[in-house]
């Protein structure tokens, strides 16, 4: 899907941005595997598998990159702004950063209404062109924070992601949020995804 | 000379002219810039005067208003003004209001520059014009420079002037290519803050813009010239302070005006040219003023959904020709 995105979007049929998972797909894959669609997920602009995985389609997909009403935003967001709410994913987010807090609020609404479902918030080091030693202070992401206890997870091994998962939200549940540092090995040397929940 | 060679020209000179000048934001040094405004620059001045930051915005520009309000002269880049949100606190709180706070004792002389307004096929949260958000501030200068010459003339004033300024680039023109008299391409060019330009002169309508818009007013006029009407485009540059003095000139010459603009509709630089004209010649006007803007939703990302909620040469047309009354007048809040 996402090979067949980048072909498009070099024949400019796809404008403007376009994010490509592939290389990832263990991260979206692993993370279903241990969850359910009560639970939340919110990305920022990367966020054409993790759609699939909440259960949109293909034709959903390929109609919103190029601009069609069959689009699942109707054309009118694009790449970076796909949305499945009745699946719990919210986005889809352009702004970097943006979607940390509004995860965290996704969660306070699931202990708000003691639903026993968590949110996951996926953040990555922000590519772009811009290398980690650039894009951040400290790479070792995992360790952030006294307040918040972290995992270090292969997120190339989509059965570690999904035990990954399984272990954060049984914590998060429990005991409250946990970050997860998901390292991926891709054609771009050192940029990984994380999540918090 | 290209937009981006006069704004990558005059951010060389100022550097070298003054050591208080210093360039800071995503990718400026190693990456030479998000849109090779900078290329160069790292090479040039080196990492303590070129410096690329993390992506955090509301960080690096408070880092920059402390460095200004310790004397030095910051130029922060952002990639493009709608991260601008993510330090507008800085912007508005920290810079433009201090000197007014301290009756004078602190002054900010920070530039702060970027794309702004809609690019192509961003979508909403990457298409949006800031020019009225920060127009409306005192306290700051807002430029919005349409050409090479204004790229060159403004950003130097804009470096030099001793008050925050807001510098609104359009990422579409960065490419295009303008002729500049070698006067322009002296190192001392400068392009006083508060005058607008005249960029066409006529007789029978007054169209104000400012960046991209000014050169679809200016294929406006040329259509319009064809149907025997003669517009007058005027090229405003700057938005705060905006040089109310021309417009209203302009248009107790025409009688009649229209605004165009990139942004939203609703309390835009138009609401304000109106505003301004009917205090100051409202006797002069010969019809009700015609506001042409961006539509008034966030920025689709389909082709053809994009190219309804911007502005193109056809509406300027329109609107010219009904503030003529040639043409049938537009139902309200279309």
């Amino acid at each position: 899907m996402e090979i067949a995105a980048d072909s498009l979007y070099k024949a400019k049929l796809i404008r403007g941005f376009c994010h490509l998972y592939d290389g990832q797909e263990a991260v979206a894959v692993g993370m279903e595997a241990a969850i359910t669609k009560k639970d939340s997920i919110i990305t920022a602009y990367r966020d054409h598998c993790t759609f699939l995985g909440r259960g949109g389609t293909l034709l959903e997909i390929f109609s919103e990159l190029m601009g069609r009403q069959g689009g699942c935003s109707s054309g009118k967001g694009g790449s970076m702004h796909f949305y499945k709410k009745k699946s719990g994913f919210y986005g889809g987010h352009g702004i970097v950063g943006a979607q940390v807090p509004l995860g965290c609020g996704l969660a306070f609404a699931h202990k708000y209404n003691k639903d026993d479902a968590v949110a996951f918030a996926l953040y990555g080091d922000d590519g772009m062109g811009t290398a980690e030693w650039r894009a951040a202070k400290s790479p070792s992401y995992y360790k952030r924070g006294d307040y918040v206890p972290g995992l270090k997870v292969d997120g190339m091994d989509a059965f570690a992601v999904k035990q990954a998962c399984k272990f954060a939200k049984e914590h998060a549940l429990k005991s409250g949020p946990i970050d997860s540092s998901l390292s991926l090995r891709l054609p771009d040397p050192g940029q990984s995804e994380h999540f918090t929940e | 000379m290209t937009v981006r060679d006069a704004l990558n020209s005059a951010l060389d000179e100022e550097m070298s002219a003054d050591p208080k000048v210093f360039l800071m934001g995503e990718e400026v040094g190693e990456y030479q810039g998000a849109y090779k405004i900078s290329k160069g620059l790292l090479d040039k001045y080196g990492p303590e005067r070129v410096l690329d930051t993390p992506i955090t915005e509301a960080g690096f520009t408070g880092i920059g208003v402390g460095a200004a309000y310790h004397g030095l002269k910051p130029v922060i880049e952002f990639m493009t003004f709608n991260f601008s949100m993510q330090a507008i606190d800085h912007i508005i709180n920290s810079a433009a209001k201090s000197n007014y706070m301290s009756a004078g004792q602190i002054s900010v002389p920070i530039v702060f520059r970027g794309p702004n307004g809609a690019a192509a096929g961003v979508g909403a949260q990457h298409s949006h014009c800031y020019a009225s958000w920060y127009a409306s501030c005192p306290g700051l200068k807002v430029l919005s420079p349409y050409s090479s010459e204004d790229a060159r003339g403004l950003l130097k004033a804009a470096i030099r002037d001793p008050d925050p300024v807001v510098f609104l680039e359009n990422e579409l023109l960065y490419g295009e290519t303008f002729p500049v008299s070698a006067e322009v391409l002296d190192s001392s060019f400068c392009v006083p803050i508060g005058k607008a330009k005249i960029e066409r002169e006529g007789k029978d309508v007054t169209i104000t813009a400012f960046s991209k818009m000014v050169g679809y007013a200016l294929k406006a006029a040329e259509i319009l010239a064809k149907e025997g009407i003669s517009a007058e485009v005027i090229n405003l540059r700057s938005i705060r302070p905006l040089d109310r003095d021309t417009i209203n000139a302009s248009v107790r010459k025409t009688n009649r005006l229209v605004t165009v603009e990139e942004g939203f509709p609703q309390h835009g630089v138009g609401a304000e040219i109106c505003a301004s004209v009917v205090e100051e010649s409202f006797g002069y006007l010969d019809a009700p003023v015609e506001r042409i803007a961006g539509a008034d939703v966030p920025m689709p990302y389909a082709a053809n959904l994009e190219r309804l909620a911007v502005p193109q040469v056809e509406d300027i047309v329109r609107a010219a020709k009904r503030a003529c009354y040639r043409s049938v007048p537009m139902a309200a809040a279309a």
